[in-house]
């Protein structure tokens, strides 16, 4: 890897099934995880089930990530506002997921972004939020045992209260911003340290960057890669005013 | 029919108007009830979704887990009664026993649905009927209608007037009473105030701040005046304390909430619809809404329609849930992409149009509601199979929802208002008649964000989704048969459209607005209508960016007289400065000046020498700095800002000053110099007002005449260019 172009042969993290927590800086926002999602269902067939808390979730960020807009009929997502909103959600979690698989769609993956930061919240008591927490952790650890699907979750703060998701994980990811370009490290083993060199002003944007790595990554196995969509997302030209005669 | 309840230990009085007074009614065996029910899980969760299917134990009978409940509650202290009763548990489940829990004491409610979480696990239980205010609570369970019964006699009133910055017993001695001072001293104002009490008898008392209720009760201890009494019996409670609170990114400060007996308080720090209705309009909405004058008076707009809601739920047998348990469903992220894009805009062609005429669908977002059958529990139901939602293609129930039968009401309510303002000729009658419709309104407009808003408690953000799909949907239909009609769109925006004659079309080809409103009114069945010719309209490009900007403009309306001062009705404008709050006053006239000479002469030029004069104006330091003050509404503490801004020096000297303020509070500045560091660059409103900072107002000045012009195609650098241009020239001729 090096340079310009050098991300030939570039891996994003390889999920296995179980829990898996990704820090991620807050430097660089939630591509990452989008990146991760995306790259599990260029490889995967089947769904992934979003569970968000408090639009985390961009439609947006997802759709100029996605190599094909067609991507995003493959996320199912639902978002809790408070969290009595995401712990009930996650109790209908396995019921979704089953529906799904027995139509014929199997999830790909389940992911819970922030999953302790409606739990913060004021209106929920201290004593209730840590149990209402590690039971919904227990329930995506059940669907992660029971589908054989990876399950990734990142955490809003690490504090005693997250403490549980660290615990729940068989692996934690790190993704950093470095001088070089963000970069995934397994958290215990040296051997899955990915860095992404960038080079000299490569990147214009992470946004660019991750959009990228995941063409990329799709035209390596052959997924579907939309190749019209660059020109939808170049803003209008501006028109001068209308302004008529004798103003 | 009640004037205000109080609730004193395990009694509640009742407080009726009378011709000559009020008739006081103890009542001794009241006792307020929540309810426990079946598990989250059963609810919402894996055996919710559309229609969740709670399960019965047999007929009338409690499940095991309410039993133990309630086995763990007899003879507890904090409650008076245990008993089965059969309600819905959501819009969206069949009616089934519950536990009621009647609870000895107001403050008991909460208490014992804390201890129903403690006592099994946090989701083994669902709570309901917990957090209604007292008074609201109290006619509910009693079926006691909330308004006071103003057949009788109309009610009499008292203001209290307390500067804003006073906090201590000290500030008694600026009390006004009807706008009166009260007295020099403290003990001067106590007694006034107990000497008028006694006069007027009043049943509403206005004040400034609510702390005057504690400020006088503490200043008569004080003093020995023993015998002192706000109410009409002696003491007060305090409801509430101040307080700030997050609310999901959210900051808000609501004051300390205190109740006399027998009097009602509204609070003028701390009121929506008093300010924007009046005593006259809150009646109103007191017996639209049903809730009690005292609570109305200090309610959001949301809190309002909630206990709408409450009302209505209440007669469909459905109670109200404590916590916000319902989530929405899932969906893929191409659907939410989709539904989540808000109201819909037509991008405004940027400059000056003329010969434009508005129509707008009357209230748009309610009737959506009311038409369209949008309702938290008929959106995507579960039980029709249709795409009724555009786009989005959610199925809408084929019963009636419950949203649309609380909004009717309102609706026809306002359209019944507005008819008697037209039909009406006399001045005082169109202004109560006003206030009441500004009131309603606020309610109607603010429906459909209530809807998406995560805490609401009957909310639902699908239905907010849908009604915006829908919404969406209509002003495309309108927007095509204008066209077809002979019209260009300049502009749309959510429920207004703006058309001018299409050049390209002969006039005797073009069809007439009010034809084809009167056709998109039936076919959409919400009304489109013509509000208003404009001579010229101006849409401003967006700052800094390509294009227009969504929703700053402004137009001349046609043969609209210009009041002496301002704009009047003669020009409409949106969401440029002298539109926003925390614009200073003589930087809106400013503005207004502009647009006026803009009218006259048509040209930017002019604008400019307008301009330059009040410029010269303020250089000369002739401008009154109490025109200049910005207020602001405080978002966060001081020490959370990320700039050292003008409004954290404000803050910053305000804490200085001791008057520190909280989030949710209003701020009222004069930046003095910009340069200056800290607390120095700024004078807080009650402070000696000298001298301003006049290159800081310079900039603001420019930046005004800015929207002014950019629809001309000047922007500042330009407006600067001709200002130091003709400076030059006017020295030059010297």
């Amino acid at each position: 890897m090096n340079g310009h172009c050098g991300h030939d042969g570039v891996e994003l993290p390889t999920l296995d099934p179980g829990v898996t927590l990704l820090d991620v800086d807050s430097s660089l926002g939630v591509e990452p995880l989008c990146a991760v999602v995306l790259d599990r269902l260029l490889h995967e067939s089947g769904r992934a089930f979003w569970v968000d808390a408090g639009g985390h979730v961009r439609t947006r960020t997802l759709l100029q990530l996605a190599p094909h807009r067609r991507y995003l009929d493959r996320i199912a997502t639902a978002r809790g506002f408070t969290a009595y909103q995401h712990a009930s959600l996650l109790d209908r979690l396995p019921r979704v997921v089953s529906d799904a698989a027995v139509d014929g769609d199997p999830p790909a993956l389940v992911v819970a972004p922030a999953m302790d930061r409606l739990y913060r919240e004021d209106d929920v008591p201290r004593e209730q939020a840590r149990e209402l927490l590690v039971g919904r952790l227990a329930t995506l650890a059940g669907v992660a045992r029971e589908r054989e699907v990876p399950v990734v979750l990142t955490r809003h703060r690490d504090d005693a209260l997250s403490e549980p998701l660290a615990a729940a994980a068989h692996e934690t990811y790190t993704c950093r911003a470095t001088r070089f370009g963000p970069r995934f490290d397994a958290e215990g083993g040296d051997d899955e340290t990915l860095v992404y060199h960038t080079g000299d002003g490569w990147m214009q944007t992470t946004l660019a960057f991750w959009r990228e790595i995941l063409d990329h990554r799709a035209r390596a196995v052959d997924a579907p890669v939309d190749t019209a969509g660059d020109t939808a997302r170049r803003p209008s030209t501006p028109a001068a005013p209308a302004t008529p005669e004798g103003w | 029919m009640v004037l205000t309840i109080d609730y004193d230990d395990t009694a509640v009085t009742e407080w009726r108007l009378t011709s000559d007074g009020v008739e006081r009614t103890r009542v001794d065996d009241y006792r307020p009830t929540m309810y426990v029910g079946a598990p989250v899980a059963e609810l919402y969760g894996e055996h919710g979704g559309p229609t969740p299917r709670a399960r019965l134990p047999k007929r009338g009978a409690l499940t095991d887990a309410l039993a133990d409940v309630r086995a763990f509650f007899e003879g507890h202290d904090a409650v008076a009664d245990l008993s089965v009763d059969v309600w819905r548990q959501t819009f969206r489940s069949d009616a089934r026993p519950v536990l009621r829990v009647d609870c000895r004491r107001i403050e008991d409610v909460r208490a014992v649905a804390r201890r129903v979480h403690q006592f099994g696990d946090a989701d083994a239980h669902t709570c309901y009927n917990v957090d209604l205010t007292r008074q609201l609570r109290y006619t509910l369970e009693t079926g006691t209608d909330p308004a006071p019964d103003t057949a009788v006699r109309d009610l009499r009133t008292m203001r209290l007037g307390l500067p804003a910055h006073g906090s201590d017993a000290a500030a008694l001695a600026d009390l006004t009473i009807d706008g009166e001072p009260a007295g020099a001293t403290p003990r001067a104002a106590v007694e006034a105030v107990a000497e008028r009490l006694a006069a007027v008898d009043p049943d509403v008392l206005v004040v400034d701040t609510a702390r005057v209720v504690p400020l006088l009760f503490e200043a008569a201890a004080d003093h020995g005046i023993e015998s002192f009494a706000l109410g009409r019996e002696p003491g007060y409670t305090q409801l509430a304390s101040a307080s700030t609170y997050t609310s999901y990114g959210q900051v808000g400060h609501s004051p300390a909430r205190y109740a006399v007996p027998g009097r009602a308080i509204i609070d003028r720090s701390n009121t929506f619809f008093y300010d924007e209705a009046g005593l006259d309009g809150c009646l109103d909405l007191v017996d639209r809404a049903g809730l009690p004058l005292q609570e109305l008076g200090w309610a959001s707009i949301g809190r309002v329609l909630t206990a709408m809601q409450i009302r209505e739920a209440r007669s469909r047998g459905v109670l109200v849930p404590w916590r916000a348990w319902r989530p929405e469903f899932f969906r893929s992220a191409t659907t939410l992409d989709t539904a989540d894009r808000g109201g819909t805009t037509l991008a405004p062609e940027v400059g000056v149009h003329e010969d434009v005429h508005e129509l707008d669908f009357a209230s748009m977002y309610p009737n959506v509601i009311r038409e369209y059958n949008v309702s938290p529990e008929t959106v995507r139901c579960g039980c029709c199979d249709n795409d009724r939602v555009p786009n989005v293609g959610y199925s809408i129930c084929e019963r009636d929802g419950y949203l649309p039968d609380v909004l009717g009401p309102l609706i026809d309510g306002r359209s019944e208002i507005k008819r008697r303002i037209r039909a009406s000729d006399d001045p005082d009658e169109i202004e109560t008649l006003e206030a009441r419709s500004s009131a309603i309104k606020w309610i109607l407009v603010s429906c459909f964000g209530y809807q998406g808003f995560s805490n609401a408690k009957f909310g639902r953000i699908e239905c907010h989704e849908s009604i915006n799909a829908i919404a969406r949907e209509l002003l495309l239909d309108a927007k095509a048969a204008l066209e077809a009609g002979g019209w260009r769109v300049l502009h749309g925006i959510v429920d207004s459209i703006w058309v001018t004659p299409a050049p390209d079309v002969a006039d005797a080809e073009r069809r007439p607005l009010d034809a084809i409103a009167g056709e998109v009114s039936a076919s959409t069945r919400i009304e489109l209508e013509y509000e208003a010719a404009f001579d010229w309209v101006a849409f401003c490009p967006r700052r800094g960016g390509d294009g227009g900007a969504l929703t700053r403009y402004f137009g001349r309306r046609r043969g609209e007289p210009y009041p002496d001062d301002g704009l009047g009705d003669a020009v409409k404008t949106r969401g440029i400065e002298s539109r926003q709050d925390d614009t200073p006053a003589w930087v809106a006239r400013l503005q207004a000046a502009l647009i006026r000479t803009l009218d006259r002469t048509h040209d930017a030029e002019a604008v400019c020498g307008e301009l330059a004069t009040w410029l010269g104006r303020l250089d000369d330091g002739a401008v009154d700095p109490s025109d200049l003050l910005i207020e602001q509404r405080v978002s966060k503490r001081a020490e959370q800002y990320r700039h050292e801004t003008v409004t954290v020096a404000a803050l910053k000297r305000a804490a200085w000053k001791d008057c520190a303020l909280e989030p949710g509070q209003r701020v009222r500045y004069l930046v003095v110099d910009d340069d200056a560091r800290g607390v120095g660059r700024v004078r807080l409103r009650h402070e000696p007002l000298r001298g301003y900072d006049t290159a800081w107002y310079r900039r603001q000045a420019i930046r005004a005449a800015e929207s002014v012009l950019s629809p001309l195609g000047w922007d500042r650098e330009r407006i600067r260019r001709w200002l130091s241009g003709t400076r030059d020239a006017r020295l030059s001729t010297y």
